[in-house]
């Protein structure tokens, strides 16, 4: 009887599943259960399609469960790195690396902190943005090994190392020579070095040329930042660059397998166009594309360091630089025609093959490393460009062309024999077969599959460690610059629009699963990394943590005190739930005052951040961490010092008074 | 007489005691207590380990909530005697082997230490939980919410917005051990050999 009910019951609920989907729509493999019917009538009160539902419950993530992979993607002008969940699209972190930022006192009166470090502007104030553009994960054989990201700001020529640890920066570099680059930061194969290519040609060192003289005296840029991987930093004395024409380089990538050794960067404006549109010139954007075809950059990087240890280099702005003429001479540099105008330049799975992005043309083209190298032996060369650099023939290099469609951008890989390409004009993603590479697609080799379309104007995409040697399919990320009406209007700036695609399946069967607005700054590239690759810590190892040089500080603050020597005042601050000591502080106006901080706590999640009201200072101490912060007592009265975070029942209840005694007159 | 006395003394009772010695010995090592505390905010829980010589755990933790309630760390409880524990169990274990081999009347005094011991480490903690759970200071800030109270000692409690279990811990049943064969060699000592008479 009761059996009876039960089995009618179930059998409604599967008859209107099926009624709903038409096609016996069933959900992940393990369910073979129709949805409840709770869910079905919701479904189709919102008139979701099968298709809805499918990736609905594909990216669904219940509270407390973990996402496979983690998404690092630039913030663009925001100067920061978020973190993203897959397959949930939630943003778990934003990290803080050029731009200053209060929650996580990143760059507001932290004595030893990456920022402190900052460029000046010619004015000689520290420059508190940074246009993030492509992040890299470091690599062990060509392999994300989840230890330390680095990433580039287009708009300062800087590079910062973000330990994964941690997930904070630990480093910023500032390029002598250049005011910007573009394609940074990607990382050789085993992260000796993190390249840096250049963007818009300048007079190297960071001096006045007048643009009449562009030819002669703008350079392009290649730097090869030296990792320490030991250190956690970069090694400036033993970083190199390499002199280049002044062709806008743009992307890069680094060699692997029977390419390593070797980086591509591809370029445009070989018109060497200076604009001048006000001047009735030609402007940059019709100047920089008039030539069909623009130079891939081949770089054998083992040979440019080579001629380091053989002292052929000159020294720059303290940069060791490898001249272009030395370059030439010796073997470093060759070009080979590309579509004008290309965007991407990407090295398949095996290392076998460079894929470039044509963007203003319809084709993605393909060239072979052992093609390149036969070429170079054999003196294979179509001619030599204004400054002496050989060009390899282009048919002698090309493996194939493929047309994809309209834009093509960016290109990544997954572990079926599939490459993806962004198309730009065509707002979509293109699947192509690769040939003779590490894994075999079902179909023939060189061709289109399928597109799917995305919302709107993709730029980068990310496949799950799309850009190894080991992809892992599964998800694609769609970095799309232009949202227009994918969410309800809130005002003028629109957010950018991330797409999470669905590439599991072969043929041509993508589909968009979930869309994520970032309304903080405009994500260009991102990185996605399996998420058990990372071991981070949930606290400090020790109490007196100095993050900035992963090891126990100096200055521990165990017991509250307050040491004055002269025009010196350094207090000494343990903080632990819900109290400072000391909580008074009483200085003279004018003096120099140094708080050391010490969070006592050890248990996950109690972080304490601390500020003085009316003193432009914010810390955040997690649990273990010491942070230092210095400021000059210059204006009497007195200011509240308090916790920022609600780290207790008793947290606002967790203060302190700053008091400064006026200067007594005479 | 004679063949109960040849019992007691038998081979098998002394290696019960030399057991029973090795077994307290043993349990040094090994904690006496433990306490969980879990809350929707700690849902790994917290825990204490006490030993008879040291609180292990996260007492760090648990010192810092207690502050809010107005109890003590944890580290003033019983200083005295978790700095003669040591050296009192080597003690208690080489009087309770010294009754392996006196057997006289007054071994009944060498076998008593070992088998109340057990009790005097409840009746310790007891004391102990009880002194600083009623002894909260009147000042703290949570002083309105949380009135003194005394901690479980075994089983289940509640404790503001904490679950609390409390058992015993391997230490202790190797030390209840020793004192159930010290109490057996004993009540045959005493009573085997009344009868026989």
């Amino acid at each position: 009887m009761k059996t009876n009910r039960f089995k009618r019951a179930m059998t409604a609920v599967a008859a209107a599943a099926l009624f709903f989907s038409n096609s016996g729509f069933v959900l992940a493999e393990e369910a073979k259960k129709p949805l409840p019917s709770s869910a079905m009538e919701e479904a189709k009160r919102r008139g979701l399609t099968p298709d809805d539902i499918t990736a609905a419950v594909s990216t669904y993530m219940p509270s407390g469960q973990y996402d496979e992979y983690y998404m690092f993607a630039s913030g663009g002008q925001s100067g920061q790195v978020f973190v993203i969940g897959l397959p949930s699209m939630r943003l778990l972190r934003t990290i803080a690396v050029f731009t200053p930022e209060p929650w996580q006192g990143y760059g507001f009166g932290e004595r030893e902190s990456a920022t402190a470090k900052l460029p000046v502007s010619p004015d000689g104030k520290p420059i508190t943005w940074g246009d993030t553009h492509h992040p890299a994960l470091s690599e062990t054989n060509g392999d994300y090994d989840g230890q330390f990201l680095f990433i580039g700001d287009k708009a300062h020529a800087r590079l910062a190392v973000i330990d994964l640890r941690d997930f904070e920066t630990k480093q910023l570099v500032d390029n002598p020579l250049m005011h910007n680059d573009h394609g940074a930061a990607f990382v050789t194969p085993n992260t000796e070095y993190v390249v840096e290519g250049s963007q818009y040609a300048e007079p190297l060192g960071k001096v006045y040329a007048p643009i009449s003289q562009y030819k002669e005296t703008y350079r392009g840029l290649a730097t090869f930042w030296k990792f320490d991987r030991q250190k956690g930093r970069i090694d400036p004395a033993n970083s190199f660059a390499i002199e280049l024409p002044p062709y806008w380089q743009d992307l890069a990538d680094a060699g692997k397998g029977p390419s390593e050794g070797w980086a591509f960067i591809n370029s445009f404006n070989s018109e060497m166009a200076t604009g001048g549109i006000e001047d009735g010139n030609p402007p940059f954007e019709a100047g920089t594309t008039e030539r069909d075809t623009d130079y891939l950059h081949v770089i054998n990087w083992k040979k440019a360091e080579e001629l380091i240890r053989q002292n052929k280099a000159e020294t720059l702005e303290g940069m060791k630089l490898i001249t272009l003429k030395t370059a030439v001479e010796e073997g470093v540099l060759y070009f080979v025609a590309e579509p004008k105008s290309p965007h991407g330049v990407d090295v398949t799975p095996s290392g076998k093959y460079m894929v470039v992005a044509g963007k203003l043309d319809p084709h993605v083209t393909v060239y072979g490393i052992e093609n390149i190298k036969k070429a170079i032996a054999a003196k294979d060369f179509e001619g030599k460009d204004d400054f002496g650099v050989p060009i390899i023939r282009f048919d002698a290099a090309k493996v194939a062309q493929v047309e994809l469609g309209l834009g093509p951008l960016h290109t990544q890989f997954d572990d079926k024999g599939y490459a993806y390409t962004s198309l730009f004009l065509d707002s979509a993603v293109a699947r192509w077969t690769l040939g003779d590479d590490k894994y075999k697609a079902p179909e023939k080799p060189w061709t289109l599959v399928g597109k799917t379309p995305v919302q709107f104007n993709v730029g980068h995409i990310a496949t799950a460690e799309g850009d190894t040697v080991n992809p892992d399919g599964k998800y694609l990320v769609s970095l799309n610059k232009w949202s227009v009406d994918r969410y309800k209007n809130i005002g003028p700036l629109l957010p950018q629009n991330l797409q999470l695609v669905d590439i599991g399946k072969t043929g041509d069967s993508m589909k968009v699963l979930y869309d994520l607005p970032i309304g903080v700054g405009e994500p260009h590239y991102a990185q996605i990394i399996k998420a058990d690759k990372i071991k981070s810590w949930e606290i400090y190892p020790e109490v007196g943590w100095d993050p900035l040089q992963q090891k126990k500080s100096g200055v521990v603050a165990l017991e509250g005190k307050i040491e004055r020597n002269g025009d010196r005042v350094d207090v000494y601050m343990p903080v632990i739930r819900s109290h400072f000591d000391p909580e008074h502080i009483e200085v003279e106006q004018g003096q120099k005052v140094t708080l050391h901080l010490t969070n006592l706590e050890r248990t996950l999640d109690a972080t304490h951040g601390f500020c003085i009201t009316g003193y432009n200072l914010s810390a955040s101490l997690e649990p273990g961490e010491s942070v230092t912060l210095d400021f000059v007592a210059d204006k009497p009265g007195v200011y509240p010092y308090y916790c920022l975070e609600f780290c207790s029942a008793l947290h606002l209840e967790m203060v302190g008074y700053l008091l400064v005694k006026p200067k007594s007159k005479g | 007489m004679q063949s109960a006395n040849k019992g007691l003394r038998g081979p098998a009772l002394q290696a019960a005691l030399v057991l029973g010695g090795l077994a307290l010995l043993g349990s040094v090592f090994l904690p006496y207590w433990q306490l969980k505390i879990t809350a929707p905010q700690y849902p790994k829980g917290l825990r204490v380990q006490v030993y008879l010589n040291r609180v292990e755990g996260d007492v760090q933790e648990i010192d810092t909530l207690n502050h809010y309630i107005g109890m003590r760390p944890l580290v003033d409880a019983a200083k005295l005697e978790r700095s003669i524990s040591l050296a009192g169990v080597i003690a208690l274990m080489f009087v309770l082997l010294s009754a392996v081999f006196y057997q006289g009347r007054f071994s009944l005094l060498l076998l008593l230490p070992a088998a109340v011991f057990p009790a005097v480490f409840i009746g310790d903690l007891y004391y102990w939980m009880r002194d600083f759970g009623l002894n909260l200071n009147p000042h703290a800030a949570l002083s309105s919410s949380v009135k003194p109270f005394i901690p479980p000692l075994f089983g289940e409690g509640k404790i503001a917005q904490f679950k609390a279990v409390a058992w015993f811990g391997a230490g202790f049943y190797l030390s209840s051990f020793t004192s159930l064969v010290s109490a057996a060699v004993l009540a045959l000592r005493l009573f085997g050999s009344r009868k026989s008479r």
